[in-house]
């Protein structure tokens, strides 16, 4: 398994939380639960929850 | 394998101010799946207050790092940029996104007030649909910059649907007075901080 880089703008309030975190599996099923439709036929392992602290919405986001 | 974060410190790249007039957002609880199949969760904090439809516009991807052998060495998830309420922008922005919202934006303002000029002249309903077809319509990635073009013109479709969904549900002064608030909001001068 390729080691994963993840590289987030923690700074303003929008950290990874990654699948060596012991929370990352509960977010990620408790995102999973709410949504409608397709759904990730993959692990997690390469996966992360992307968190948004910084007090304000995001309008637009990209990520690479 | 070991595998890390790294949290941008600081000013990581490129990190710019849009002045604007704030959209009416929701307040943020932003939670998102990322996983190599794209992004997962509910767009509840993206949502314009008082409307059922879409409001924001995300980019989906995933990089990994392939060697000589064709073995992928290295999976790289990077947080590349970030539009906030207030016109804050940050990250590396290595797609290019700034310019490609800033763009739609000002798209939006210019079919706006095309649109509220013409129901103001009695355009008929046809009229106006005709005219935010072309914007509604799924993007067509062309080119080699297909992935960037595919991802970052999401803001364009997302207005030209929820006209044409106000179109067909409110009567035309609520649809002016609509017309008339994007055209204001949306007005954006970028500049650097």
């Amino acid at each position: 398994m390729p080691a994963a880089l993840y590289r987030d703008l923690a700074s303003f309030g929008l950290p990874f939380v990654t699948p060596g975190d012991p929370t990352f599996r509960s977010l990620a099923e408790e995102i999973l639960s709410g949504t409608i439709g397709p759904q990730p036929d993959t692990g997690f392992e390469n996966a992360a929850v992307l968190l948004n602290r910084s007090g304000k919405a995001v309008i637009a986001l990209a990520f690479i | 394998m070991k595998s890390g974060v790294e949290h941008a410190n600081g000013c990581p790249g490129r990190t710019r101010r849009a002045r604007a007039r704030p959209f009416q957002f929701l307040p943020s609880r932003l939670q998102r799946l990322i996983t190599e199949q794209g992004f997962f969760g509910d767009n509840s904090d993206v949502v314009p207050a008082g409307t059922s439809g879409g409001g924001g516009s995300s980019g989906s991807g995933g990089g990994g790092r392939v060697g000589f052998d064709g073995a992928l060495e290295r999976i790289e998830l990077q947080l590349d940029a970030v539009f906030f309420e207030d016109g804050l922008f940050v990250g590396p922005d290595e797609l290019g996104m700034f310019d490609s919202v800033t763009s739609d934006l000002e798209i939006q303002r210019n079919m706006a007030r095309e649109l509220a000029a013409a129901l103001r002249s009695g355009a008929s309903a046809g009229v106006l649909f005709e005219k935010l077809r072309p914007l509604a319509a799924h993007p067509h990635p062309t080119g080699g910059d297909r992935q960037t073009k595919h991802r970052l013109s999401q803001l364009g479709t997302l207005f030209a649907r929820m006209a044409i969904d106000r179109l067909i549900n409110q009567t035309n002064e609520e649809l002016l007075a609509w017309f008339e608030q994007r055209r204001r909001t949306l007005a954006l001068g970028a500049a650097a901080v």
